[in-house]
């Protein structure tokens, strides 16, 4: 039993750890990408994370 | 139009117009942050204590790290609202999952909503406890305590915090229970006054803090978020204790500490809840809105956790200050003690504000998504009968605060423990939220506003690598949290079961209930469906009247209308407002949703008056946020030349016409001006003129037009004065004494208002003298008035 949740585990910890990668991509591009929306006038045309425009 | 009797013959049915679309007043973005930020900025009074209590010092790291993985689970959101106007949970994994899920989904966002207000009202207490018991302590050492108060509380007197906590939840509950059975509505206004107060809190906060570690305070940075630095606490093992990976746990050991922090992340949820209601450009003032809140975040819970654990020394016991660390964290500062003492106060006070706020948001959030699945069908129509006074969904506000009211007296004022289970639907709802949105990707293949980047394409297959990836850690936490908080798994489950038999049972019942009420619609009623108010959909004439309805019992204005309208010359809409939840109704509204028990009533009655009288009536239904919103959008659509409705219980009539002028100001071009008139018993009727008017001058008024006109017209090149040049000018003059002394020009409009006549200056004619006296005496009248 005990053998099965360590490599349970392992599992997890390995599949949690790409799962962070892929979200810190996340977090940089879609931060960058707001920020900037952020920082607009209202007046100017947004461009979305996807670069059709908003 | 003609004028004919309403039968109820399957051959003439009553048509009732439905419109589809709520009618909302929109707020800017940072409304809309400041909304979420006191749900989510609250987080930052405990979320940092229970995670160092239950693995040690390296906390604030993976609080940090779950306020920069909310950066991504917002990415979530901003797809999801971007989908469907109303993007959450319950909606989004309907659409992808189908109905168990999304009721089984919807059940953990309740437990999540529930514990909500419980948490925030505990820890709040806890800081006042706190305070209050530091206070007296310092008054002890200088000797301020009587010496016979020692003999009573053995040592110095000090309150029982947990009890205080309770005590001081229940009274928030309760009073914003009340506060909702009254109907109040979210007020963006008080919410961005609170996040104004909390940022001038969090800027000296951590101003003050980088000050006293410059000046060598603390101990430097935490422990670095590695598994040797991690020492959990018993219960925080769970259901692990008893294995080897309580012992032997590596980087398993990161997970567990990661999930016993996600609760900082706690409110993202309501970012879809006010979605709907975020001004245009919708989708960019979602993401202006998000970052906002994902940053601000960041910094308050994320960094005020770090800077806590540095200057509070790690001798200081975790559990003297768990309940209290930013309270805590304000008296290791450098400075003096009083100072230190009243800006403790301040964090308190704020804390109270932005924490007891969370207990509204959480009854308000509640309320939203169960009338929303209400709207679905999933509930009965017993949970959704209007309060008979107020007309709020009573029932289902009982519920839920009768819920957080068992929660907290089991929870006898622990924070950890109601952390503990409050993270169990915080992360089963975002589980299932981006699952759904996961799913969506390869079952919708149309447009999107915006998508979770990044995606890359392989053979023409989209693989959303962002979006996987954030599901995956939601995941994954999700699943190590069942293993490691035995409160929350077995709570969690339990009361997400007992949700979803409710919600099954009777949504059950309800497709029984409505094959009847089907057939009864069909022989009695026809309902349109109406994206938009439109005079010509709906077919009445220009200057139509319309008259409010709610209450069965109180058809009073109704009456009043009909017996004084000629029909066959204007027609006569009666428009019931439909109150709906936060962010509900971002669809059609269906049959059964519209007419449950109480609305069917409603309208039968209003329909045999209407018989009575034998005049004709169009009905009307409208979904609303806002009552006079909708009425005045209402208006303006059917170019209504007046709206009638009857005295509220809540109000006066002269509030009722102020709340009507105020929706009539935020009301979107065009607009159109209609007389509001407030039928009282008696009858008596008062009449308001809503948006801007000719005013009602007096003769008073007009005499002294004509002499001043009379005066100059005798002048030499005046030959094409007019009486309205002599207005222009007396305005013109006005508005630039207003510019220049708008505090003297307010008081002299005060004194006319207050009747003061003799703390305004007399009134002088051309020449400087005084002017007979008026023909009218009449008191000044409100301008709104007719």
């Amino acid at each position: 039993m005990d053998s099965l949740l360590q490599t349970l585990a392992r599992i997890l910890v390995v599949l949690f750890f790409i799962g962070v990668i892929g979200s810190m991509v996340v977090v940089v591009i879609s931060f960058v990408v707001d920020l900037e929306l952020l920082l607009q006038a209202d007046d100017e045309p947004a461009v979305d994370g996807t670069g059709t425009r908003a | 139009m003609s004028s004919r009797s309403q039968s109820l013959l399957p051959s003439d049915r009553v048509r009732i117009v439905v419109a589809s679309s709520v009618a909302l007043t929109f707020i800017s973005y940072w409304r809309a942050a400041a909304i979420v930020l006191n749900d989510l900025g609250s987080s930052a009074y405990y979320a940092g204590g229970i995670a160092e209590d239950a693995f040690g010092r390296s906390a604030p790291w993976f609080i940090l790290g779950v306020m920069l993985f909310s950066f991504a689970v917002r990415a979530v959101y901003v797809e999801s609202c971007s989908m469907f106007v109303r993007g959450g949970v319950y909606r989004v994994v309907k659409e992808a999952l189908g109905g168990t899920l999304a009721k089984l989904s919807v059940s953990a966002l309740m437990f999540d909503y529930i514990l909500t207000g419980p948490i925030s009202g505990i820890a709040a207490g806890q800081y006042i406890g706190g305070l209050t018991n530091e206070l007296i302590s310092k008054a002890d050492s200088h000797g301020w305590i009587p010496p016979h108060l020692h003999t009573v509380f053995h040592g110095v007197p000090q309150v029982n915090v947990n009890a205080v906590s309770v005590v001081i939840c229940l009274a928030v509950t309760l009073y914003y229970w009340w506060e909702n059975i009254k109907g109040i509505e979210e007020s963006s206004d008080k919410a961005l006054r609170v996040m104004q107060v909390t940022t001038v809190m969090v800027v000296i906060l951590l101003g003050w803090a980088v000050v006293s570690l410059l000046k060598g305070r603390g101990e430097g940075l935490p422990p670095w978020p590695t598994p040797s630095n991690l020492h959990f606490s018993e219960t925080s093992l769970g259901f692990l204790k008893h294995t080897s990976l309580a012992h032997v746990f590596g980087l398993f050991g990161i997970l567990m500490a990661f999930g016993h922090s996600v609760l900082a992340m706690s409110g993202e949820e309501t970012l879809a809840q006010v979605n709907r209601e975020i001004a245009h450009p919708k989708l960019k003032n979602l993401k202006r809105a998000a970052i906002i809140v994902a940053i601000y975040s960041f910094v308050f819970t994320g960094l005020g956790t770090l800077v806590a654990v540095m200057l509070i020394p790690s001798k200081v016991p975790v559990v003297s200050y768990e309940n209290n660390l930013l309270a805590e964290l304000v008296m290791w500062f450098s400075g003096p003690l009083l100072l230190r003492l009243l800006f403790r106060t301040f964090v308190v006070v704020v804390g109270f504000l932005i924490l007891s706020g969370a207990i509204n948001t959480s009854i308000i959030g509640s309320n939203g998504v169960l009338n929303r699945v209400s709207e679905d069908g999933v509930l009965t129509d017993w949970f959704r009968k209007p309060q008979k006074k107020y007309g709020t969904s009573y029932r289902i506000v009982n519920l839920i605060v009768g819920l957080q009211v068992i929660t907290i007296l089991l929870s006898r004022g622990d924070v950890n423990v109601l952390g503990e289970a409050y993270a169990f639907g915080v992360i089963w709802s975002f589980t299932f939220n981006s699952l759904a949105m996961l799913v969506l990707r390869f079952k919708y293949k149309g447009e999107r506003g915006w998508k979770v980047p990044p995606n890359i394409t392989v053979f023409g297959r989209e693989i959303p690598i962002g979006l996987t990836s954030v599901f995956l850690v939601l995941l994954i936490t999700a699943l190590v949290n069942l293993a490691t908080k035995e409160v929350a798994t077995l709570t969690g489950i339990i009361f997400a079961a007992a949700f979803f038999v409710i919600f099954s049972v009777s949504e059950q019942t309800n497709r029984r209930k409505f094959k009847h009420v089907k057939k009864e619609m069909t022989e009695h009623f026809q309902l349109l469906h109406e994206e938009r108010i439109e005079r010509e959909a709906v077919g009445v004439r220009p200057d139509c009247t319309i008259v409010t309805v709610r209450d069965y019992n109180t058809l009073l204005q109704l009456r009043w209308v009909l017996q004084n309208t000629d029909t066959t010359e204007y027609d006569v809409v009666v428009l019931a407002a439909r109150l709906t939840g936060p962010g509900s109704g971002e669809i059609d509204l269906s049959t059964e949703q519209i007419f449950s028990d109480h609305e069917q009533t409603l309208f039968s009655k209003c329909v045999s008056i209407a018989e009575s009288y034998g005049k004709h009536i169009s009905l009307m239904v409208v979904p609303a946020r806002d009552v006079f919103s909708a009425i005045v959008q209402t208006a303006n659509s059917l170019g209504a030349a007046r709206v009638v409705a009857g005295l509220s219980t809540k109000m006066t009539a002269d509030e009722q016409g102020f709340r009507m002028g105020q929706a009539w100001e935020a009301a979107p071009p065009p607009k159109h001006q209609f007389v509001f008139q407030v039928v009282k018993p008696g009858p008596e009727v008062q009449n308001f003129r809503i948006g801007p008017h000719n005013p009602d001058l007096t003769s008073e008024d007009v005499m002294l037009v004509h002499r001043l006109w009379l005066d100059a017209r005798r002048q030499a090149g005046t030959e094409e004065l007019h009486h309205h040049d002599i207005v222009t000018l007396a305005l013109t003059r006005l508005a630039a004494d207003y510019a220049r002394d708008r505090q003297t020009v307010l008081k002299d409009l005060r004194g006319r208002v207050d009747g003061m006549i003799g703390t305004t200056p007399a009134r002088v004619g051309p020449q400087g003298k005084p002017l007979p006296k008026p023909i009218s005496a009449s008191p000044p009248t409100d301008p709104r008035r007719q």
